[in-house]
């Protein structure tokens, strides 16, 4: 191995070894990139090593920051970010699970259901996880516990109901997948619908047939009442409005009518509307909102301002062609390298957040994907119908480590919500059912790539 | 008051004047988002109510998105908001968790802002020389303001990483309580 080879080892050594003092990743990765530099050059200077970084590298960072502020695709980001910020205060989750949960009230494991379908309509929501966990919590687990059901179905629910945010379309973890790899924000969107719903359907037919079986893990409400009309009614007039954003904004994008940044904007003031019709918009609501996106947006770019001079010294050192050809070596053909970069980022997820994972990963491992040979049929419209695909996998897996314990994301938020006698223990053994769930929705979406590619390829055919 | 109190106490209302200045710049900035929806919402009335869109209002948009996002980062690291990897950190003592946030400070962020904020004053100064503007004929003039939101923001977030790293070395070397 060469000089630069260990250095490359050296500096992923130096990024995961600091990220567990705790310090901010975005300054750590910044860090590490000045750290290397300085090591370099010094190198070079005394030992004859060609590494060629200087201070000149560095500079080109600033241009590459500057390539973030110049870029229209991100402009949706805060958009979506404002957009879901003010459903969450909309009160639209609070109305829903008031009226779905009268209808619902008769079924067995009802609650648990309509706790699944309102993380699959919010999942609009920041795609930030920790919100649509809270959220949901918050909203639901009190009603829960208050009608006797299971500690361990409530959890378990709530945890991976809200996961579901960040694969839904519109997510923002995807806009910035298909900014980082030259993909088209449309199909990523239309590719990931399909499998995030059917992640949907399967928690609910897990829990419906869970509470069959057991029906003492979630007893019927006590003070259910007689389907009537009027409860239909109730739930329809409560789903109709957020659903008809959602559509407004994805259809559009769909339909090639408006631009992601358009579509985004416009769901900003629809949300926005939507929390005026239900009289919960006042200048304080505003203001908190506005202050969270500014917040959410500076946490994110700050990972983009680190992350993007990490990458530069890393390319420099000649990095990705190192990963690159570490990866194509392995001995396993195609399935068997994919599920190992499946895994990686599978563990990753454990300890980062998809933002980094999404900035650093992604781009040394889209090269390996395209020159892996799977031939899948884009139908002439899509366009790298293998990487698409290949994307959806990968926030499938991300989305799966954030439920898994023991350092899920999810899991934390959750705890960080629950009453005092819920232990971590309780959280754990909820979610397995669920982890196996999202086991099984990735092996179908990687056994059957027309599931990703089939929607976007009739939108545009 | 004891001699050694009051030199204790006047690192940390300068760090407190400094917070609010970054704060009160933020709470100005914030709104760039809320005017960005209604830029955007007038761009897509203009495009299709009106068949014509303008390319002012285009670039208007990341104009604004880029101030948001830039100016963001100085804001959120007083407000201590940027993700951390919190596993071994959330159970080390109040302490250690500030010797290493000051080890972090000084060998990780300074250096990437301090690097960063320097190359991009030449980044700023060749633009402003060239006279750039927008490669469109109807667009923004200027170029070189939007460039230079990068040392700015930068120097903010210099700013309030001194004023941390001020206040972390005041309580790291206050004497112990109980001691």
């Amino acid at each position: 191995m060469e000089f630069n080879e260990y250095l490359v080892i050296a500096m992923f050594l130096a990024f995961i070894g600091l990220l567990f003092t705790g310090y901010p990743i975005a300054w750590v990765l910044g860090g590490v990139a000045c750290l290397f530099t300085l090591v370099g050059y010094c190198s070079d200077m005394w030992f004859g090593t060609i590494t060629g970084l200087d201070y000149l590298t560095l500079g080109l960072g600033v241009n590459r920051i500057y390539k973030f502020m110049d870029n229209w695709v991100l402009v949706a980001l805060p958009m979506f970010i404002f957009m879901g910020l003010m459903l969450d205060r909309s009160g639209i989750a609070e109305g829903l699970m008031k009226s779905m949960q009268s209808l619902f009230g008769k079924v067995r494991g009802g609650l648990a259901v309509t706790v699944t379908t309102i993380g699959i309509i919010l999942a609009a929501s920041t795609g930030i996880i920790g919100a649509s966990v809270v959220l949901l919590g918050l909203l639901s687990l009190p009603a829960m516990m208050k009608q006797g059901y299971s500690k361990q179905l409530a959890l378990g629910t709530i945890a991976s109901s809200g996961t579901l945010g960040i694969l839904i379309p519109p997510s923002i973890m995807l806009v910035i997948m298909a900014d980082q790899l030259g993909l088209s924000v449309g199909d990523l969107f239309m590719g990931a619908l399909l499998p995030g719903v059917i992640l949907g359907i399967l928690y609910i037919l897990y829990i419906l047939i869970f509470c069959l079986v057991k029906p003492d893990s979630a007893p019927l409400d006590p003070d259910r009442r007689p389907l009537e009309l009027r409860m239909i009614w109730d739930v329809l007039k409560h789903i109709f409005p957020p659903a008809l954003l959602i559509l407004a904004v994805l259809g559009s994008i769909f339909a090639g009518i408006t631009t992601p940044t358009e579509a985004s904007g416009v769901g900003a003031l629809g949300a926005t509307i939507l929390a005026a019709a239900n009289k919960r918009l006042n200048l304080k609501v505003l203001v908190d909102v506005t202050k969270a996106c500014f917040n959410t947006t500076a946490y994110i770019f700050a990972i983009f301002l680190g992350a993007t001079c990490f990458a530069l010294v890393l390319r420099s050192l000649g990095g990705d062609e190192f990963i690159e050809s570490m990866l194509t070596n392995i001995p396993l053909g195609p399935y068997g390298i994919m599920t190992v970069i499946l895994s990686c980022i599978f563990l990753l997820g454990f300890f980062l957040d998809w933002i980094e994972i999404t900035l650093i990963v992604l781009p040394l491992i889209a090269p390996v994907v395209s020159s892996l040979g799977f031939h899948i049929d884009g139908h002439g419209v899509v366009d790298n119908p293998e990487l698409v695909w290949f994307v959806v996998l990968i926030a499938v897996s991300l989305q799966t480590s954030f439920l898994t314990p023991p350092v899920g994301f999810a899991l934390f938020y959750l705890k960080g919500i629950c009453p005092p006698e819920i232990q971590l223990i309780d959280i754990y053994k909820g979610v397995v059912p669920f982890i196996i769930l999202q086991l099984i929705g990735l092996l179908i979406v990687a056994l059957f790539p027309q599931l990703v590619i089939w929607l976007p390829a009739i939108a545009y055919g | 008051m004891t001699e050694e109190t009051r030199d204790q106490e006047v690192p940390s209302r300068f760090c407190d004047i400094l917070d609010k200045v970054i704060l009160s710049i933020g709470h100005v900035v914030m709104w760039s988002n809320v005017i960005l929806v209604v830029v955007i919402i007038l761009q897509v009335v203009l495009r299709y109510g009106f068949g014509k869109g303008l390319v002012v209002l285009e670039e208007l948009q990341w104009h604004l998105y880029a101030v948001g996002i830039m100016f963001g980062a100085s804001y959120a690291q007083i407000l201590d908001a940027h993700i951390r990897v919190d596993i071994i950190h959330s159970r080390l003592s109040e302490r250690w968790k500030m010797r290493w946030d000051l080890f972090g400070m000084v060998f990780l962020l300074l250096p990437f802002v301090l690097v960063i904020f320097l190359q991009s004053i030449d980044f700023v100064e060749e633009s402003f020389l060239l006279g750039e503007r927008s490669d469109a004929p109807l667009g923004l003039p200027w170029r070189w303001a939007i460039k230079g939101v990068i040392p700015i923001s930068f120097g903010l977030l210099a700013v309030a990483t001194i004023s941390r790293a001020a206040r972390t070395i005041t309580n790291l070397w206050r004497p112990r309580h109980g001691i």
